[in-house]
């Protein structure tokens, strides 16, 4: 299904897969990888632009390491993609008003759980012999 | 003729069902007895129905609508077979055998037990009921087209995997499984009690199930490291979360209900989260098959077929949580425990799992709420999972290590503490050595802390018992620990030391990633059973540069589907796994596309077969604890049988 949809997507922009090429230096390349896994890729489900082989995460690819190479940061590599696909391109949804939910949701509920937790225990509270 | 036969199998089922639940809920001891020739007569008429099916596949009987759209003549016998249950249609068809199978087993062995378990196998019947009328009113696989089409349509080539062809069945054998624990429940909270004993007659299905359920992710999991993209084995993909969800509640049940076997403690919170488990995999069934949540699984997008299995799901669960709501109040237990017991170690694994759960619940849905709200879309993705899920079970894990090595009801910390310094030295120096060579990762290095401690507790736990005759439950309890704990040691060098190189390559060039040198010696045409492929040929040299292996990675096209397919080869050893791919780089040509050159991507994934091998080995134990005990436990007749008689 993945790649009916990818193969769709390449006829249509008929691109040319341009060879893709590390950045000679390997920390600026391992800046790369680490936010491809962030990145995801459009035409996908959830896999990100580090993982899939359709040809817009190729594309994505080599966009994001001439940005690098040109010296741009993480934030502002983020910002030109948000820019250009919206806050959907972010794999890590960012934190604001309709996100908060999500972001502390889980915590709330594991604090309540440990507080439940904690009553059980002392409700159930044994001598330590 | 054989889908008219299956048609007929299937009412015949259908029947059988509603009967088996008529006749356990009616009184008297001839209603118990047609109720349980009821549940075997269902599930051979689904076994007929199933492999009446099967029959049309083999046959390439192209006038059934089914068979058009899920097969094709070129396709390799195997995968006909297989392409019967890879579609949604069948699917759900082998989803009703399995509860017919696991309703049978259930009347067969335990029917008889309580006045409750009498109760389940009615709750057993509606259950398949349900799903069978599902099947002849809105999903039937024995449709007929006329004209008869000329030859199928194939199979998504992706699909046609031998990790793919068994992967849905013990996915089934899992979800469906929990249907036992959740009629008992249900039984349970109309009928009986929620005691030891019913804990005892429980334990062993959920057992089952869990060790099913954990095969079946496992293999999913390894199907998409070998199909998909570029060897990633777990996306968070939706259809994937939805799997773990029952598998992470389920965890949590099989901890909750032996406590309740042993200390009689937490009958409520077992029973609910006997529910919740069953619950969720209906759900993990109806994302997967409705289409609601787009994804790779996804074959049915069909609104009216949706909104029939939301309706069932609503009877359900709705049903089971108010009688829990308007019952629970009647169970309680006075239980004492200190917090190091083992009894506080299983709650806080209760706690982890419950949240977890909730975490991925609320991350899988909430890019629907939001599009729902008219927010605008975001997407909810690896990091959001792990950097929530991950600390959790770092926490869940440092409990996990501790709960073997404390006792029931009584004990200190510094006691369970006391018989594990071994274990507790070599995880923390297994963190040091991960953060040094990891500097400014955190989570990583306590990842591998823990895994390592676990791994290390549960084996200090086995060297203490060494002369003992150990049970079926210290058996599933080590196998299942360390198999997680080799498992996490896998996922966590997988995510913190791979490496990857991807390069465009003449014949004769060698690339290097790491200590591998590997030298692309060509592409050649082959044409395979019903497809066609460039082969690329890949040697891998050693320090002499000398051919150590050779490697075949493929780039498939199959004329039925006209898409093109990455065939990854992959060399594994225990340490780690070189993976690589081809792609072939093109460029458009008027109204050709034309290939210019090729490009090699070599990835190397230390330890990634841990993951694996850990999972079936976790699944294993699951499977022997609940297998064994189960058989052991098979003629549990309790004493309130006679009294209870209603």
């Amino acid at each position: 299904m993945r790649l009916v949809i990818l193969l769709v997507a390449a006829l249509i922009l008929g691109a040319a897969t341009a060879p893709e090429q590390p950045l000679d230096d390997p920390s600026l390349e391992a800046r790369a990888l680490d936010l491809f896994k962030e990145l995801r890729c459009p035409t996908c489900i959830a896999q990100s632009i580090h993982d899939s082989n359709a040809d817009i995460a190729g594309d994505l690819r080599i966009i994001v390491r001439e940005q690098i190479a040109q010296g741009k940061t993480n934030a502002q590599i983020r910002d030109f993609l948000v820019a250009r696909y919206g806050d959907v391109i972010l794999l890590r949804p960012p934190v604001k008003q309709s996100t908060i939910a999500l972001w502390l949701g889980p915590w709330i509920i594991f604090l309540v759980g440990g507080l439940i937790v904690f009553l059980t225990m002392r409700r159930h509270r044994a001598n330590s012999d | 003729m054989s889908a008219e036969l299956g048609f007929l199998s299937l009412l015949l089922a259908l029947g059988c069902a509603f009967l088996q639940s008529f006749a356990a809920f009616r009184s008297g001891k001839d209603g118990l007895q047609l109720s349980i020739s009821a549940s075997r007569a269902q599930v051979i008429a689904v076994l007929a129905s199933f492999l009446f099916l099967v029959a049309s596949f083999m046959a390439s009987d192209f006038s059934v609508t089914n068979v058009v759209a899920n097969s094709h003549s070129a396709k390799p016998m195997f995968y006909k077979i297989a392409a019967s249950w890879g579609n949604h249609e069948g699917s759900m068809l082998l989803w009703a055998l399995i509860l017919a199978g696991y309703g049978a087993a259930f009347a067969q062995f335990q029917g008889k037990s309580t006045p409750d378990s009498r109760f389940a196998i009615g709750v057993l019947g509606l259950l398949s009921g349900g799903v069978l009328a599902f099947i002849v009113f809105a999903s039937n696989p024995f449709w007929r087209q006329v004209p008869a089409a000329l030859d199928g349509r194939g199979l998504n080539p992706l699909l046609q995997d031998p990790g793919l062809i068994i992967h849905p069945p013990l996915l089934y054998m899992g979800y469906v499984g929990f249907a036992v624990p959740f009629a008992m429940a249900v039984g349970a909270l109309a009928k009986g009690k929620v005691d030891a004993d019913w804990a005892r007659r429980a334990r062993p299905w959920m057992l089952v199930s869990w060790g099913f359920l954990t095969w079946g992710i496992a293999l999913g999991s390894w199907w998409a490291y070998r199909e998909l993209g570029w060897g990633g084995y777990w996306f968070w993909d939706p259809t994937e979360n939805a799997s773990l969800l029952p598998w992470l509640v389920g965890a949590a049940l099989v901890h909750s209900t032996l406590v309740l076997e042993r200390r009689g403690g937490f009958p409520g919170w077992t029973v609910l989260l006997a529910i919740i488990t069953f619950a969720l995999s209906l759900i993990g069934t109806f994302i997967v098959r409705s289409g609601l949540l787009t994804s790779v699984h996804a074959f049915a997008v069909d609104p009216a077929r949706g909104l029939a299995i939301l309706g069932y799901l609503v009877v359900v669960i709705g049903s089971a949580m108010a009688l829990f709501a308007w019952r629970a109040k009647a169970f309680s237990a006075d239980m004492k425990f200190t917090p190091a017991s083992r009894e506080a170690m299983i709650l806080v694994n209760n706690l982890v799992m419950s949240s977890a759960a909730a975490a991925i619940f609320l991350g899988t849905l909430y890019p629907l709420i939001i599009d729902a709200l008219g927010a605008s879309p975001l997407s909810v993705g690896a990091p959001f999972f792990s950097s929530t899920a991950v600390p959790l079970f770092i926490i869940g894990m440092v409990a996990m290590g501790l709960a073997p090595l404390a006792m029931w009801r009584k004990g200190t910390l510094m006691q369970a503490l006391g018989q594990s310094r071994f274990a507790l030295g070599l995880a923390l120096a297994g963190l040091a050595l991960t953060a040094a060579l990891k500097p400014g990762s955190i989570m990583g290095p306590l990842a591998v802390g823990s895994a390592i401690w676990v791994g290390a507790a549960t084996t200090t736990f086995g060297i203490k018992r060494r002369r003992t005759k150990w049970t079926l439950d210290q058996w599933a309890m080590v196998l299942g620990h360390i198999g997680l704990s080799i498992a996490v040691i896998g996922m966590a060098a997988t995510s913190l030391f791979s490496t990857e190189i991807s390069k465009a390559v003449n014949p004769g060039d060698i690339t290097q990633l790491g200590h591998v040198h590997a030298r692309f010696d060509g592409i050649t045409s082959v044409q395979g059973p019903n497809y066609a492929a460039e082969r690329a040929r890949i040697s891998i040299l050693d320090e002499n540069g000398e051919v150590k292996h050779t490697l075949y990675p493929e780039r498939r096209y199959y004329p039925a589907s006209g898409m093109p397919t990455t065939e990854a080869a992959i060399q594994s050893n225990p340490l780690g796994d070189l993976h690589v791919t081809i792609s072939a780089l093109t460029e458009k040509q008027g109204q050709q596309t034309v290939i210019k050159g090729w490009a090699v991507r070599l990835f190397y994934r230390p330890l990634i077969g841990w993951i694996w091998f850990g999972a079936a080995l976790t699944g294993l134990g699951s499977l022997i604890g609940g297998l064994g005990i189960g058989w052991r436990r098979r003629q549990i007749k309790p004493v309130i049988m006679q009294a209870g008689e209603a």
